[in-house]
């Protein structure tokens, strides 16, 4: 089930689901990875089980420090799923703010790993109702149109 | 920008229904009277009406009136702009996941060639 609020993100990696989620897993690789160069990331907190703290620091080459702010794994099942959220942090213990819940799929592909990465954003608006006037139909090419929209335009 | 982001919950609410969506696209193409963008549609004026109202309020679209005529039009600034809240998290993702691709691709490499060894 998806809404308008959610993106999915996919790609076939030549690799095997171990090596991907030694990637993850291991703060040593994930740092490599997660930010753009030439930002720098920095894990201060790395928990990658269910209930765990997962906090970054971006440093910027011109000396700009982004907080993260801690997040919190939900759902993790080695080589196969991760889920997060930073709804919450380490603990469960409720973060002030909101915003997204990401999960993350990993399936044994000939080429390697189908991984999928799915981020679910907040949505104010009371589902119930949505799903009462059609929300969820034809939500796969409502963005698009709505890009070809502005596009044409 | 700003008002838009407050306003997001209102813009998707907006896009989530099929009769809007269709008002928006034929919007798209020209400037309508509501009574013209009315038309395809198998109901009555005063719920047609809502379906403007919600899009209005959302600011993707603004309508004037001229006599007894009320034209509607798409505001494509916001509409770029809704698109432009998802498509930044899209684009980070997109990277993100690009990186890992490329990271655990060597990784995996590296890995088969110490097995080799």
């Amino acid at each position: 089930m998806t809404t308008p609020n959610d993106l999915t993100v996919q790609r076939v990696i030549k690799a095997p689901p171990k090596t991907i989620w030694q990637a993850w897993k291991d703060p040593s690789h994930f740092v490599k990875w997660w930010a753009p160069a030439p930002v720098k990331t920095v894990s201060n907190k790395h928990d990658m089980f269910s209930g765990g703290g997962f906090d970054t620091t971006m440093h910027l080459p011109d000396g700009t420090v982004m907080e993260g702010g801690e997040g919190c794994f939900l759902e993790v099942v080695e080589n196969e799923r991760i889920v997060f959220t930073d709804a919450l942090q380490g603990g469960w213990r409720p973060n002030e703010t909101a915003f997204f819940t990401a999960i993350i799929t990993l399936e044994a592909h000939p080429d390697g790993t189908l991984y999928t990465a799915t981020a679910l954003h907040k949505n104010d608006a009371d589902r119930k109702k949505h799903e009462e006037m059609g929300f969820l139909d034809g939500w796969g090419t409502a963005l698009d149109q709505l890009s070809s929209l502005v596009e044409a335009l | 920008m700003d008002n838009l982001q407050a306003n997001l919950d209102t813009v998707f609410h907006a896009l989530a229904d099929p009769t809007r969506r269709a008002v928006l696209q034929q919007l798209g193409r020209r400037e309508l009277a509501v009574s013209e963008l009315a038309k395809p549609f198998d109901m009555a004026l005063p719920s047609f009406m809502k379906h403007i109202k919600v899009l209005e309020t959302s600011g993707l679209i603004s309508s004037q009136k001229v006599g007894r005529v009320r034209t509607c039009k798409i505001e494509r600034r916001n509409m770029a702009a809704a698109e432009g809240w998802l498509e930044k998290q899209r684009a980070l993702w997109e990277g993100r996941t690009d990186r890992l691709a490329e990271y655990a691709e060597q990784l995996a490499l590296r890995e088969s060639n110490d097995d080799n060894t």
